[in-house]
């Protein structure tokens, strides 16, 4: 084989060895981010659970008769929160939640319930007797 | 030379196939359980009806409280007697069954109550585990399965 049959061979390796090289990175980059998909998932549900309690706490601090909008930065998220429908026993909250360019939208319900049977859960959200009879929350 | 050159280009072949299969099955299995996640995070009353490891049927307003009637939504495994591979299947209410993957080694799924211990009592079920091991086809040795194991606590079943 000749020298400059060589040097091609070599080059031709290093192009094939590059190829591939890029093409197993761009598949790696892939299932990084579907691994992260799964962590922004759990981080997305903490952030609306953050956000619902920030709203809990504005509908009790206001005596839960009080229809008001207010935009919050928390949780490294720009929060819009709107109450409507308050009337000292039930109130309405609309919030949107912003981080890293993703918004949530998130519709839920509160009530005043000084006791009756309740069920105590892993996400039951309460503040004094205000707690949080249902969420919706959408994606995008 | 080329002999080297040829084993060099299959051995990077065979670690690119392999690779892109396996990351294949775990974007689709995660996939799979974006949708079981989403479904389950619209639990509403009266929840859940039944609460198997195999089978689980639950009420949830897929209208995002925008008043309309709940509707049942039903996931359930069969094995295919041909692959003998797991088929994940979705039923809302009464329409067409629709296969949402058929790859899977195993499928379950097991309930907590408020307490966090395990139940299987359907009114009791505060919280889902859901996982999925999803076949890497192609792949023989190695990472030949892929795995999406998570758990799920409905706001509204609280």
């Amino acid at each position: 084989m000749g020298s400059s049959s060589k040097v091609l061979l070599v080059g031709a390796t290093s192009l094939i060895v590059g190829v591939y090289a890029i093409s197993l990175k761009n598949v790696q980059t892939t299932s990084m981010q579907t691994a992260q998909s799964r962590v922004d998932r759990a981080q997305n549900e903490r952030l609306v659970d953050g956000a619902l309690i920030l709203a809990l706490d504005k509908v009790k601090n206001t005596g839960g008769n009080v229809n008001t909008t207010e935009t919050r930065r928390a949780f490294g998220a720009d929060i819009t929160l709107t109450i409507s429908s308050a009337n000292g026993s039930k109130a309405n909250l609309t919030l949107t939640i912003t981080k890293g360019g993703i918004t949530q939208t998130v519709k839920a319900t509160v009530e005043k319930q000084s006791s009756h049977g309740h069920r105590w859960g892993y996400r039951s959200m309460h503040r004094s007797d205000w707690r949080l009879v249902n969420a919706f929350v959408k994606h995008g | 030379m080329v002999t080297v050159m040829l084993g060099l280009t299959v051995t990077m072949n065979n670690a690119l196939y392999e690779t892109t299969q396996q990351v294949n099955a775990a974007k689709t299995v995660a996939t799979v359980g974006n949708i079981v996640d989403t479904d389950l995070n619209q639990v509403v009353a009266p929840g859940f009806s039944t609460s198997n490891p195999d089978r689980m049927v639950f009420a949830a307003d897929t209208s995002m409280g925008g008043g309309s009637a709940a509707v049942t939504i039903t996931y359930y495994t069969a094995l295919d007697g041909a692959t003998g591979l797991y088929l994940l299947y979705r039923t809302v209410n009464s329409a067409q069954t629709l296969c949402i993957s058929k790859n899977l080694v195993s499928a379950s799924f097991q309930y907590f109550d408020t307490k966090g211990n395990v139940t299987t009592t359907p009114t009791s079920v505060d919280g889902i585990r859901v996982r999925l091991v999803a076949q890497v086809s192609g792949v023989t040795q190695g990472f030949s399965t892929t795995l999406n194991d998570f758990k799920v606590f409905p706001t509204n079943l609280n």
